[in-house]
């Protein structure tokens, strides 16, 4: 009989010592201070991640805009909190009552010495703002754009995520993953979480191999 | 018992969702009650349509007499089971003095103590607005009343507003002073509705020294919150207590403002803020760099505030950005580090404010062919764009007067020169000239 696995280990995705920080250091550095900060970047490059992680970590209130369910009323107060930190927000930029109900948030935290974390996909000034009270502070905020990483990092973020996880990943069973999986960040971790529960259902080592056989691909040999 | 429930609930449920709803949640026991607060109704709401049956499931199988209910609320700060790890916010800089009021509008002044006098920076653009808010803050409710601040956003009417308050304060410990951002005051007030504690609210802002209001503009359509502010603003002005207001435009064109309200904001003195000139955003670094512990070299806070244009908020949201990359990479500020960290916001000034795209906006901005903008005609309809065209290149690019006349269908430097002279005459004489310059200097500059 099989083991069954149950969703009961740590995640990653909210761990930092599970993000490979890559060529984003300054962007760490900055969260560290514990100023206010916009971070933006592309989708994969890790903002919801340290998003996440930090607030796992550090406490506050995290909040992605990007769900639909979400009404504008949920900011209320939450500048009783130190830190809040708001992922996705391009979202609801460009809509009015989220603006207005942003700006409150605002000013609540500049009130109140809370610090706000903004994450978004696009700078300050790309996103088409309605409210430009709003837009000149988020602009007061210092900028970090966040990086995507590249192969070497890549690999550093399979092993840290692996430690965390407590899989013990060879190199070649990483080479192999990345040789063949591409280079989002997404699929990776997710083709990683995907052989780390198998592993654990099967109590099996990770090679190269029982990666094969997991994917259900063929090896060289099957040629011929 | 709400520590092991959190285990179980970060186990079960995705780390998002969690981290949204479940970590921010504050508790109370109180007998064989636990209470669970949330920030607001929306968490609350939504707590309890998903959760809250799972978490007496969890509270009831260890603890079977204990009854669960959700609240919106926030526990004392000692008693809040989370934040494990305390987050490395600021030091709050607002006052700590408070003025409770039974029911449950408490009011503390909130007036931030890093805005004075001393590190505001002064300039022509400002020095008028500076002047009337330290005569208020030297005889409040006197004759500037109310003094009535306007201007884009970012150019320092909350750091004046801010000053005065903390001025008066300053001088009397005992006044009471309140700031409060206009959405706070209609908050307030809605609240106060809503528990029927509206006298309180009356009692809390018409009971004050000096009463700061910020953007007013957002009082716009809110008709009750008009009519309320309407009645304590006459109350306060009869008492001879000091009211300031900022808007972002001149009070007669705030729309959906009620003419009796907008006309009553004239009664005192009203100042405009413009926008920072090229040397006093240089000094607006400079200070800021010196209250951040950094020596920033006037080369370096010149590069800045040329290429990074917009308004104060932007210098500063800039600056922040060199220091902290300076310091995590541990190299000293210069012009190439500057340049190199602020590459992005760089190539967008540079691609606004190219000399092309200064003639072509200008052009379509007076409904004129770009050809007879660089042409040698020389009536006025053409030539007068043509010297604000020239003017706001040798403002906004670092172009060499022979580059901009070249630039301008092969003119001679002197003409460039004479075209700066004329425009900066203009400015002051004549209002049209004014408006069409700040306009476009305002699409261009951003």
């Amino acid at each position: 009989m099989k083991q069954q696995t149950l969703n009961a280990w740590p995640d990653p995705g909210t761990r930092m010592d599970a993000f490979e920080p890559g060529p984003n250091g300054a962007v760490l550095a900055a969260l560290a201070s514990g100023d206010s900060v916009w971070v933006h970047g592309p989708a994969g490059a890790g903002k919801t991640h340290l998003a996440q992680a930090s607030i796992a970590e550090g406490g506050g209130f995290y909040l992605s805009l990007s769900d639909a369910q979400l009404t504008p009323d949920v900011l209320d107060g939450l500048e009783q909190f130190t830190r809040v930190v708001l992922d996705d927000v391009s979202a609801v930029i460009g809509v009015a009552e989220w603006e207005r109900a942003l700006f409150a948030l605002w000013n609540g935290c500049l009130d109140q010495g809370s610090c706000m974390w903004v994450f978004s996909a696009e700078p300050v000034a790309d996103l088409p703002w309605v409210i430009p009270d709003l837009r000149s502070r988020a602009a007061q905020l210092p900028q970090f754009a966040l990086h995507p990483l590249d192969d070497g990092h890549l690999r550093g973020l399979l092993r840290r995520r692996a430690d965390v996880l407590g899989l013990h990943l060879g190199d070649e069973v990483i080479a192999y993953v990345m040789r063949r999986h591409g280079r989002s960040t997404k699929q990776l971790v997710g083709l990683l979480d995907q052989i780390e529960r198998a592993s654990l259902r099967d109590q099996r080592v990770v090679t190269v191999p029982f990666v094969r056989q997991l994917l259900g691909e063929r090896s060289p040999a099957d040629y011929g | 018992m709400w520590n092991d429930c959190l285990a179980s609930l970060e186990q079960e449920m995705p780390a998002d969702q969690f981290n949204t709803w479940i970590r921010p949640l504050q508790t109370q026991t109180d007998g064989g009650l636990l209470k669970i607060l949330a920030p607001n109704r929306f968490v609350k709401d939504w707590v309890r349509d998903r959760y809250l049956s799972r978490i007496e499931e969890l509270i009831g199988h260890a603890n079977p007499q204990t009854r669960v209910q959700i609240d919106v609320g926030s526990a004392p700060k000692a008693a809040a089971p989370t934040p494990a790890v305390p987050a490395p916010a600021t030091a709050p800089v607002t006052a700590p003095r408070q003025a409770v009021v039974e029911g449950s509008i408490k009011h503390t002044p909130r007036l931030n103590r890093l805005f004075t006098f001393d590190n505001f920076v002064e300039g022509k653009s400002n020095q008028l607005a500076r002047a009337a808010a330290q005569r208020v803050a030297e005889n409040p409710g006197g004759e500037y009343n109310p003094l009535f601040l306007y201007g884009d956003t970012g150019l320092g009417k909350t750091h004046l507003m801010h000053a005065v308050g903390n001025e008066i304060m300053a001088k009397n410990p005992e006044a009471k002073v309140i700031y409060v951002h206009s959405e706070r005051f209609v908050a307030d007030m809605v609240k106060a509705l809503q528990l029927n504690a509206i006298n309180d609210f009356k009692r809390v802002y018409r009971n004050v020294d000096a009463l700061l209001i910020d953007d007013i503009q957002f009082f716009a359509g809110k008709d009750k919150s008009q009519e309320e502010f309407f009645h304590t603003f006459n109350t306060l002005l009869e008492g001879n207590q000091q009211i300031i207001l900022t808007s972002d435009r001149y009070p007669k064109e705030i729309d959906k403002m009620e003419d009796r309200l907008k006309s009553r904001f004239g009664w005192g003195l009203t100042v405009r803020l413009e926008p920072p000139e090229l040397e006093t955003r240089v000094a607006i670094l400079i200070n800021k760099a010196i209250s951040s512990g950094i020596d920033l070299q006037r080369e370096c806070a010149f590069f800045i505030a040329q290429k990074v244009r917009g308004n104060v908020r932007d210098l500063e949201g800039s600056l922040k950005r060199v220091i902290a990359n300076s310091k995590f990479l541990n190299q000293p500020i210069t012009v190439p580090f500057i340049s190199e960290t602020l590459k992005d916001m760089i190539a967008v000034h540079d691609r606004q404010v190219s000399l092309d795209n200064i003639q072509k906006v200008v052009a379509d901005y007076y409904k004129m062919k770009l050809s007879d903008l660089l042409s040698k005609r020389r009536n006025r309809s053409i030539a007068r764009p043509r010297q604000v065209a020239m003017s706001l290149a040798k403002e906004l690019t670092s172009h060499s007067l022979p580059e901009i006349g070249e630039a301008f269908g092969g003119r001679d430097h002197t003409t460039v020169l004479h075209a700066c002279r004329k425009i900066k005459e203009l400015l002051v004489t004549d209002a049209v000239i004014k408006a069409d310059y700040d306009n476009l200097y305002k699409s261009l500059a951003g």
